[in-house]
């Protein structure tokens, strides 16, 4: 039960990091104080796009997201808000491909981890009589 | 006894390889376009499976048929889990610690704790540390080559 809950944990941590990237769940009112574009191991395809807040806060964010703000713009918005005000705009905010695709594979995952932890109690308890040891 | 002994290493290997392929595939279908999540899932299924597949044979004359046997690998496995952030956190941080990369491996770490427990199960003659040693090499070598390539 400790691996399942682990493993329930970890697949929430993801689903909810890669939720974060969009912007979606937080509560933001500050100013962007810097952008960043750090590169990681395919560059183009997995680079990480870094906003530091006024506040102090660093964000990493979706592309688009980086892209639609400015240095210097007042950014705010409620938790869960699908919009997101950066100046005297408003940019629609849509969740990413990572998560919309981790909201299948985590679930899945968690499935493959639940029929395993029922095989292993089965298995560690045996019929009466049939495997003594 | 033999066939029940070759009946044993044919279970264990399809459950070191069965669950593993599925999540595998399940990552490389539907986010295709970030390999490295793939590669990070199988690095930490085969990293871990290999480590616990050595503890669980060095301690199965000793744990196997106690019920602490399941608590040492759970905690081999949050040791693993403990030293594959380091590695995250170090040698392998490019950009930043990424949460994602590190639930990915952690995840695989999780499910090769779940598949070393079936494994060393009271009916088990003995973990078949071979074949385990061979699967972790195959998901550990995948794993990086999804994660770099």
């Amino acid at each position: 039960m400790v691996l399942l809950a682990l493993g329930a944990f970890l697949a929430a941590a993801n689903l909810y990091e890669t939720a974060a990237r969009s912007t979606i769940p937080l509560e933001l009112d500050s100013v962007i104080r810097s952008k960043e574009i750090r590169r990681e191991k395919h560059p183009g395809r997995d680079d990480v796009h870094l906003l530091r807040l006024e506040t102090g806060r660093v964000l990493h964010v979706d592309p688009p997201i980086y892209a639609a703000l400015s240095l210097g713009e007042p950014v705010r918005k409620s938790a869960w808000s699908h919009s997101l005000s950066h100046g005297d705009q408003t940019l629609p905010l849509n969740w990413s491909r990572d998560f919309r695709r981790m909201r299948v594979v985590m679930p899945l995952t968690i499935a493959v981890f639940a029929a395993l932890l029922v095989i292993a109690v089965l298995r560690s308890h045996p019929a009466e009589g049939h495997h003594a040891d | 006894m033999t066939s029940n002994t070759a009946a044993h290493d044919r279970w264990n290997l399809l459950t070191m390889i069965v669950p593993a392929l599925a999540i595998s595939i399940a990552f490389g279908i539907a986010l295709s376009h970030r390999t490295d999540y793939l590669g990070h899932f199988a690095a930490g299924y085969g990293g871990t499976l290999g480590a616990l597949a050595v503890i669980a044979f060095a301690a199965q004359q000793v744990w196997r048929r106690s019920a602490l046997f399941p608590y040492l690998i759970v905690l081999a496995c949050i040791a693993c889990i403990a030293l594959g952030a380091l590695f995250e956190a170090t040698v392998f941080r490019l950009a930043r610690f990424d949460p994602v990369d590190f639930c990915n491996q952690s995840l695989g770490a999780v499910l090769a704790a779940l598949v070393v427990l079936i494994m060393s199960d009271r009916r088990t003659a003995a973990i078949t540390l071979g074949s385990a040693i061979v699967t972790a090499g195959f998901f550990l070598i995948a794993g990086f080559f999804f994660a770099f390539a």
